[in-house]
């Protein structure tokens, strides 16, 4: 049988409250901590806390069981301040010694892609988060939404990571397997372990699709699939939220997924493996080449979920353009605000693609439209420029890229 | 069809909407009857092409044909879209000062008795004319379809372009309401122009929903638009359309005092007419803010286009607003737009900004935001204008064409 290598993306970003023009320069709190507090409640409620239970389960169960976490430092946090069971409940499965935490950026941004000196300050952040939450430190690399190049690779090398996660599409892969260990185009060829998006999104968005022409998805279905494989692993990655939030416990994925785990297991050699076993167990193929940003995002895997329209990249533009300054500053809570809002949902929700995957935009957006989210994060950016740099009293109104004026 | 001549009176959606249905209904090769009232001094305006031989609207590109398919008849009326009692008694008091011209003294003393004449003159065409099924616009021309309707045995579809509600906080005049609401229980199928105006068909008068169908307007591209010489740069911010209470002046010039504090080169246009433009003016002037403002009075269609095509933001207000056809004027020309969230024009448009008309922090902050982020306003005007060319006229006359189908299969 092929190992398998389950790995889950668990984030909830801090989302913004409404903002207007009026508010900046009068109010600095950006971020809409009842509406987070009451999604966070009601995600544990859903998934984190049944999810985990059937993790727990398994993991007691079965010896050859084990999972991996990408844990985002913007949910950590959240966890402490609202949902600290929860946080208990991800302890218990570390205390197996089963389950392995990636490394990735503290705040599930896009840092990677505005600036290299807080991409790396990020991921020092996060990786201390993780050595105080959990008592290990992370050594595989994923990328928010597994955002990925040659690029990032040779800095994860040079940085000393056993390894990277991306998404196996056909850019990276040409016509081979996603079921293999690849290497990344560096010197040494970092480790490269590649989603299998196939069998990953069939448990992850079509489950209880009515139209798929495999619904309903049956474990002992799932289990034929997965059987007739024959490379060196599967690696289903997926949002830890699939699990009682984007598929509802209505639908029966849990029991879906537990009843093939315990059908998978029951198989002679069946076992599942984390990244960082993987990568020392496995064989590593030829190296692959991505030249250019891939992600697992949307139709078209690659940025345009967050930098596909004017809007996106002006923001993330601004709001880098206050990098230097903020961080100057010597100011705690605005570097504090300054990274919340580097988190890659913000960008997500400014999106306009007209149809499919706008409406996955929409769903996860907390704004009426990608305007809205716009206007939104571009006042609270302008008052975050004032509090870094404040303007000469007497000088006009700072403003971004204000309307021309004529003198 | 009981429609409503194109432009003269382009003070509003209705002229405009049931004209465009017209041209769109001429393409499909539909036969039109279209039956108008004839006002015996509509406003004289350099650029008003008066609907005669044919000619109905800019938008038509195949003269010869539509000539053919479409049938003209006229009544003498000073019938007009959106006349209230007390305008009637002017034109009236118009009407018998101007002897030299066709004036028989036949209109009727009063705005009920003129419609209730109206009805009367259409009963008597209904028997003289060949159709299959009568169509009639907004409530001034609801008698005349069931009248129509009792004279020929033909199924009735009356379509609301808006309802007494809409017009008024109060509920309105009762002979309005009451007309309407006989217009829209006894007619076969009812048309609204949005989900918005059928909810309230459906809830203030008891329309049971299988009888109502939802066509939205839409909107004929022009061939010319001609860019107006821009001789300042100013940003400018432009209202239009009929100055009445239902279209929110009052939040409009709240919000302009708000943006013009924040950008002291900012102007704002006021086009059009109507009962609230004094209060209007007078609300500028207790803001301290004229100097910001241009009261252009009532436009000729090119120099409202052009206007369009100046303006930085088109905003509209609106208390209640069953469609907002002026929105998709401003869009054809790339210009961003700020509309009511209750607006039906965004059941059909997704790339505006959506206000409450009361939230005048709200609005005010979304004008500044259009100023001042042009990423904003380039893509709300692109993505928009791109919207907005996917819509005709044709599309909206094919649904009217299946409201009528179904109610010939009804016939048997």
């Amino acid at each position: 049988m092929i190992p398998v290598c389950l790995y889950f993306q668990v984030h909830q970003p801090y989302r913004l409250r409404p903002y207007n023009y009026f508010d900046v320069g009068r109010d600095h709190r950006y971020f809409d901590d009842d509406r987070n507090r009451a999604l966070l409640e009601r995600v544990a409620e859903k998934c984190y806390i049944p999810a985990t239970a059937m993790l727990l389960r398994l993991l007691e169960r079965h010896p050859a069981f084990a999972v991996s976490f990408s844990l985002s430092g913007c949910l950590l946090q959240q966890l402490r301040e609202f949902a600290p069971h929860v946080r208990a409940a991800f302890q218990a499965l570390a205390a197996t010694g089963r389950v392995e935490f990636l490394a990735e950026t503290s705040h599930h941004s896009l840092a990677w892609l505005a600036s290299r000196a807080e991409f790396t300050e990020q991921t020092a952040i996060h990786r201390a988060q993780i050595e105080e939450d959990f008592g290990v430190t992370p050594r595989v690399f994923r990328n928010t939404e597994l955002i990925y190049s040659d690029e990032l690779a040779l800095y994860l090398d040079e940085q000393g990571y056993a390894g990277v996660l991306a998404d196996g599409v056909e850019p990276l892969l040409g016509p081979r397997s996603p079921d293999h260990l690849y290497r990344a185009m560096t010197p040494r060829g970092l480790p490269l372990l590649l989603r299998d998006y196939r069998l990953s999104d069939d448990i992850a968005f079509r489950f209880s699709n009515r139209t798929w022409k495999e619904h309903p998805l049956t474990s002992e279905k799932y289990d034929r699939w997965v059987s007739a494989l024959t490379g060196d692993v599967l690696s289903l990655f997926m949002d830890f939220e699939t699990f009682g939030e984007h598929q509802w416990k209505e639908t029966g994925i849990f029991q879906f997924f537990e009843a093939w785990v315990e059908l998978y297991l029951s198989r002679p050699g069946a076992r599942f493996l984390t990244p960082s076993s993987a990568i020392e167990e496995l064989p590593a193929r030829e190296r692959l080449s991505a030249p250019r940003l891939l992600s697992w995002a949307d139709e078209a895997r690659d940025l345009s979920a967050w930098q596909g329209n004017e809007l996106q990249r002006d923001a993330l533009r601004r709001l880098f353009s206050l990098e230097e300054r903020t961080k100057a500053s010597g100011s705690e809570s605005a570097l504090q605000d300054f990274r919340r809002l580097t988190t890659s949902d913000h960008f997500y929700y400014m999106a306009t693609k007209s149809y499919g995957d706008g409406e996955v935009h929409a769903y996860f957006s907390p704004f009426d439209s990608p305007y809205e989210a716009y206007m939104a994060f571009m006042h609270i950016v302008s008052d975050l420029e004032r509090r870094v740099a404040p303007a000469r009293r007497d000088g006009p109104r700072s403003y971004p890229h204000p309307h021309p004026l004529p003198a | 069809m009981f429609g409503w001549e194109f432009p003269p009176w382009v003070t509003g959606g209705l002229g405009v909407a049931s004209a465009g249905l017209v041209a769109g209904l001429l393409e499909t090769g539909t036969e039109v009857v279209l039956v108008l009232p004839h006002h015996p001094f509509p406003p004289k305006h350099p650029l008003l092409r008066i609907v005669d031989s044919g000619a109905v609207s800019a938008a038509a590109d195949k003269p010869h044909r539509k000539r053919f398919l479409l049938r003209l008849r006229r009544v003498p009326s000073l019938l007009r879209p959106y006349i209230t009692e007390a305008a009637y008694q002017e034109d009236l008091l118009a009407a018998a000062r101007d002897t030299g011209t066709t004036f028989r003294g036949h209109y009727g003393p009063d705005l009920a008795a003129e419609v209730l004449r109206y009805a009367e003159a259409a009963g008597r065409i209904a028997r003289r004319e060949r159709f299959d099924v009568i169509h009639a616009h907004d409530w001034l021309t609801y008698l005349a379809g069931l009248e129509a309707r009792r004279a020929s045995g033909r199924p009735l579809a009356v379509h609301v372009h808006a309802t007494e509600f809409d017009r008024s906080a109060s509920g309105g005049n009762a002979f309005v309401s009451d007309t309407e609401r006989l217009g829209v229980t006894r007619a076969d199928r009812v048309i609204a122009v949005s989900r918005y105006t059928a909810d309230i068909v459906s809830e203030r008068y008891s329309v049971p929903r299988d009888r109502l169908r939802v066509v939205h307007n839409a909107i004929d591209a022009r061939e010319s638009l001609g860019e107006w010489e821009v001789g300042e740069h100013d940003p400018l911010v432009l209202f239009a359309g009929r100055i009445t209470w239902q279209k929110g002046p009052q939040f409009f010039v709240d919000a302009a005092a708000l943006v013009a504090r924040e950008i002291p080169k900012v102007r704002f246009a006021v086009a059009g007419s109507g009962d609230r433009l004094r209060p209007m003016m007078d609300l500028v002037v207790a803001h301290g803010i004229e100097r910001h403002f241009l009261f252009t009075g009532f436009l000729p269609p090119a120099e409202l286009d052009r206007l369009y095509a100046r303006a930085d933001v088109y905003v509209l207000p609106s208390v209640s607003e069953p469609f907002g056809l002026t929105a998709l004027e401003a869009l054809r020309h790339g210009t961003p737009v700020i509309v009511s969230r209750n607006a039906g024009v965004s059941e059909v448009i997704r790339n505006v900004l959506r206000v409450d008309f009361g939230d005048t922090s709200d609005l005010a902050s979304k004008i500044l935001s259009v100023l001042l982020f042009h990423p904003l306003s380039d893509a709300l005007g692109s993505e928009g204008r791109i919207e907005v060319g996917r819509l005709s006229w044709k599309d909206a006359a094919e649904k009217c064409l299946e409201v009528y189908r179904e109610m010939l299969r009804e016939e048997g």
